[in-house]
């Protein structure tokens, strides 16, 4: 086999591998060493690969952002913040026709930038709205899709796993990545909130149960102003102190990281919403996801390896100049790819697979890689939504508890967010100063 | 990232039944000190973040034990995050083989678990000597006189880790291939 075909090769068989439900990681490590001895013939190479990766792959301050973001969003999860600001944004578009709904986008996007997944605000919020939705008179499918589409939020607005990962493969800012994130984060929104008032207008039966009723007088108490800006305090705080401090240069990621953890801790345990036990539950499944992820990028390290070894990306970047294909071409290509990848991979190892291919092609069009970022973020984000591997609807779908929504109805009430992502794509293709502007 | 993305499977060992004690307690003790680290790691950040703004006066070295902590804390977690199955898969098509023929699933994550073992031992007979050397020749990480720390401690964390990893997934393997290769009559709860 020519080294190319090993570089090839490598691929489908960690595609096979890991759909068949090999730990990712192991799966990308296996294939690196046993492919580099092939290339190299020769085990210790492939050895000294392993231990780089192991040792030194990940020595990097940049990298405590990882158990900082995921304590401060796991703390920020159990705050009851996510409840409260729910209530405000209740109260802040009661009277619109599908108010509710605008409500919990608009509630995600804001928890989104206290915390750094979308698994934790899908899980948050199917808790706190789909209940809530469902007594005001949305239909199931509406109720469950739009706490669906609106958990994509979590990982486009910073702070956000996402970036960070894609920070870390492509070498690029965590910060910058960061700022880029808040413009296309918020026109996301935007575009979420046109999505439910066309869809209240011209598609009713889609949005509530009984359309010709609308939706019914919420049981919800009025908030008073005074009660709005209690309730908005504590997140309001702490969207100062994290996006406030990495957008006015106080503080480094990492340190975001560390003084939001800590600002959450203290809100929590004021609230009286952590005991001891709960508190260290908390940090050893800190500890979990951080090494879940994290022995995830030590893998794709290697990974990397093999195929820069293998001469494919840079026969990649040839056989583009020998068709001719344009950036426009290469770029459709690739996000359609990674949204046919969405269907059957989770976010993470989509974006370790595919970017060391694709990330020597961008640089050599000279592409803003922070701008290509947020791109493949929101494509890779789609994958959250769409059947079968949909982990924001498993996600939803393992947190209704007793209401007993099937899955084809949150994947069929994600739908119209799938779109909006999709056009939201195109804009941020069309006008690439949505993500740069801040910069 | 989808942290906990498809991580929802049935823990990759399993049965408590089969954990000896002290591989138990070995891994749940190495959990306990990644898990002290990371809220190390925070208070050492925002020591250093108050000492800067509010007394001008940053704490030497936070950066390159921050650096040096991350390897360790990973490979520190590693063994309990095996054990807890909730290492990163797509177990939905391994899921369905598992409601549908149970012993060739078992089969399969018998050679998966295996995998997993070989490749952390792999891991620990190649990062081994580069322990044994930095201890030796008392590498060390900072900045010559302002702080300088020893890096073989960080890398002996990586070891241990490493080593209980590889320990976890080998159990692993032992428990998935009791699963395949039992007679039917012993496992009538999958039928």
């Amino acid at each position: 086999m020519s080294n190319l075909q090993i570089g090839l090769a490598s691929i489908v068989v960690i595609l096979v591998l890991i759909q068949s439900g090999l730990h990712v990681a192991i799966a990308l490590a296996a294939v690196s060493f046993f492919g580099v001895v092939l290339i190299r013939s020769n085990i210790d190479v492939a050895g000294t690969f392993l231990s780089l990766a192991a040792l030194e792959a990940v020595a990097r301050y940049s990298f405590g952002v990882i158990p900082l973001f995921v304590l401060m969003g796991l703390l920020v999860g159990i705050s009851g913040l996510g409840r409260d600001v729910f209530a405000v944004a209740g109260q802040l578009f009661r009277g619109l026709a599908g108010g509710l709904g605008i409500a919990t986008v608009f509630a995600n996007a804001v928890f989104a930038a206290v915390n750094g997944t979308s698994i934790a605000s899908a899980s948050v919020f199917t808790r706190i709205a789909v209940p809530e939705l469902l007594r005001s008179g949305y239909s199931r499918r509406f109720s469950v899709g739009v706490v669906a589409g609106s958990s994509v939020l979590g990982m486009l607005i910073p702070p956000s796993l996402l970036l960070i990962l894609y920070g870390i493969i492509a070498e690029v800012s965590i910060g910058d990545l960061f700022t880029a994130g808040i413009l296309p984060g918020i026109v996301l929104s935007l575009l979420f909130i046109a999505t439910i008032l066309l869809l209240a207008r011209l598609r009713p039966g889609f949005v509530f149960a009984d359309p010709a009723a609308g939706t019914l007088a919420t049981s919800a108490e009025h908030l008073s102003v005074g009660d709005m800006a209690m309730k908005s305090l504590p997140v309001v705080l702490l969207i100062l102190i994290v996006l406030g401090g990495i957008y006015g240069g106080v503080f480094t990621p990492t340190e975001a990281g560390a003084v939001g953890a800590l600002a959450a801790l203290i809100i929590t345990v004021l609230r009286g919403k952590l005991g001891l036990r709960q508190f260290w539950d908390l940090l050893i499944e800190t500890g979990r996801v951080t090494a879940a992820i994290t022995f995830l990028i030590v893998a794709a390290h290697m990974y990397a390896r093999l195929l820069a070894l293998s001469g494919l990306p840079s026969q990649m970047n040839a056989l583009i100049q020998h068709y001719e294909l344009g950036l426009f071409a290469v770029m459709a290509l690739y996000l359609m790819a990674v949204i046919a990848l969405g269907t059957i991979l989770d976010s993470s190892s989509i974006m370790l697979i595919v970017l060391p291919l694709i990330l020597p092609v961008m640089t050599a069009f000279q592409v803003d890689l922070i701008w290509f970022g947020i791109l493949t973020i929101i494509a890779v984000e789609v994958g959250l939504l769409t059947p079968p591997l949909g982990i924001a609807c498993f996600v939803i779908k393992a947190n209704l508890e007793k209401l007993d929504i099937p899955l084809n109805v949150i994947f069929a009430g994600a739908v119209p967010f799938v779109i909006a992502m999709l056009v939201m794509i195109g804009l941020v293709l069309l006008i690439p100063q949505l993500a740069t502007a801040l910069l | 990232m989808d942290t906990d993305n498809s991580a929802g499977g049935s823990p990759a060992s399993g049965a408590p039944s089969l954990r000896a004690a002290p591989l138990g307690w070995a891994t749940e003790i190495s959990s306990v000190v990644g898990t002290l680290m990371i809220v190390a790691i925070m208070v050492l950040i925002n020591a250093d973040v108050g000492m800067r703004y509010l007394f001008n006066q940053p704490i030497p070295g936070v950066a390159e034990i921050v650096s040096a902590s991350i390897v360790t804390i990973i490979f520190l977690q590693l063994p309990d995050c095996i054990f807890s199955g909730r290492m990163i898969r797509s177990d939905m098509w391994i899921g369905r083989l598992t409601a549908r023929r149970p012993r060739a699933a078992a089969g399969l994550e018998t050679a998966f678990n295996l995998l997993g073992a070989v490749m952390l031992a792999l891991i620990v007979y190649y990062v081994y000597p580069k322990v044994a050397r930095a201890y030796s020749a008392t590498h060390t990480i900072g900045v010559y006189g302002v702080f300088l720390a020893p890096v073989w401690p960080f890398y002996a964390g990586v070891l241990v880790g490493a080593a209980l990893a590889t320990v976890e997934y080998a159990v692993a393997t032992v428990h998935s291939l009791r699963l395949a290769i039992a007679t039917p009559s012993s496992r009538s709860e999958d039928a």
